[in-house]
């Protein structure tokens, strides 16, 4: 990959008409890093930044397709439509929302409620027998396991981006099952 | 990323990333992505890939750190890598896609790939500094531009390393300014409306 100049396509000669070589140029580009070649990289990265900004939700999207990969699990797909779900994206945070997923093995339907304005209170329900449940947050992972009748509790969710795994105790070598990213 | 000073090394902060997440702690890697995403979407972008394509590039070299994880013996290594990755398949799709626009015999063209990455700057110049920057910039060799356009995004400690992982000679940038930098730092310094504060 370190080549010289000209294997990477440079004639020397590309630039305006004058020469990339001469002691004024190798001079300069063999100078340290300064002040001002530190504002023009300031002043190229503000008008980037502006001009061709980072799509929003490109970072969650990679990081649900990580997920899914590294897991090998089933997408569960979301089945709730109703103005539920859109009160838990929305900005108004103060509303409980249910939201019901299915997949291939298991169906499930959580409800979140903000608890004193602060962080929220995940319950649910699965379909399948005895479950695994994985909570992923922003920064943590908290696991708990459902009851004799299906349901589980996390009673302490940071706000954001999050993901449930679910996987069966009955069936170890079924795939694990991820809900799509929730907004909470 | 952009942390005070610019000093923080990304590469660093993704080697010890990616060395928890091997470690078993997945929540690791969303710190990763969180702090390098914006890195290699403008990788992408700098090679001509309009939104979409690169939006794929980048995701699918996320999903390959994922896949290559075991094999990847060196953390110290992962930036680059993630940066070669990407500028390899954003060198490929963008191969790909001229070669299908020049098969696009019903005269819809797409727009010209080389031309998104000549994103507007107009629209967005907010002062007099940065229109002058940006006719400058213009003016360099699209393989300067190339490079410029994402060590702008990169932290100092990072230049060489992602100059390297561009494919570009040694010596590009870092520590020393280097050709591209020096050719517009030097148009800059000799044009009247670059004030020198």
């Amino acid at each position: 990959m370190s080549g010289s100049w000209e294997d990477q396509g440079w004639d020397g000669q590309d630039w305006k008409g004058q020469a990339w070589d001469g002691p004024d140029w190798e001079a300069a580009a063999a100078g340290e890093i300064d002040e001002q070649d530190l504002r023009v990289l300031a002043t190229l990265r503000t008008v980037v930044q502006a001009s061709d900004p980072v799509p929003s939700g490109l970072a969650e999207r990679a990081k649900f397709a990580m997920s899914v990969a590294a897991l090998e699990a089933e997408i569960a797909e979301i089945t709730t439509t109703t103005a539920e779900l859109a009160g838990v994206r929305s900005t108004q945070y103060d509303r409980a929302g249910t939201i019901t997923f299915s997949s291939d093995q298991l169906s499930a339907m959580i409800t979140i409620e903000v608890v004193d304005g602060g962080n929220a209170r995940l319950s649910g329900w699965v379909s399948t027998g005895s479950t695994h449940v994985e909570l992923r947050e922003r920064s943590r992972t908290q696991e708990t396991t459902t009851d004799d009748a299906g349901r589980f509790t996390f009673s302490s969710v940071e706000r954001g981006m999050i993901h449930l795994v679910m996987r069966r105790l009955d069936d170890p070598q079924s795939r694990p099952v991820i809900t799509p990213a929730i907004e909470i | 990323m952009h942390a005070e000073g610019g000093t923080r090394s990304l590469a660093e902060l993704a080697a010890s990333a990616f060395a928890d997440y091997r470690d078993g702690r997945p929540e690791a890697m969303s710190e990763l992505v969180d702090s390098t995403t914006a890195l290699l979407w403008h990788t992408a972008r700098a090679q001509g890939l309009s939104g979409p394509q690169a939006e794929d590039v980048v995701q699918n070299t996320w999903l390959a750190l994922v896949q290559s994880a075991s094999g990847i013996t060196d953390p110290q290594g992962v930036l680059k890598w993630l940066l070669t990755t990407t500028r390899r398949e954003a060198w490929a799709v963008s191969k790909r896609s001229r070669r299908e626009d020049v098969r696009d015999d019903m005269g819809e063209a797409m727009p010209d790939v080389a031309a998104t990455s000549d994103e507007p700057a107009e629209a967005v110049v907010r002062s007099a500094e940065q229109g002058l920057l940006w006719r400058h910039f213009k003016d360099l060799p699209v393989r300067c531009q190339q490079l410029l356009r994402v060590i702008a995004i990169a932290e100092r400690p990072d230049y060489a390393q992602v100059a390297d992982a561009l494919g570009m000679p040694v010596g590009s940038i870092g520590p020393t300014r280097g050709r591209c930098l020096a050719k517009l730092r030097t148009a800059l310094l000799g044009d009247p409306g670059w004030a020198t504060p």
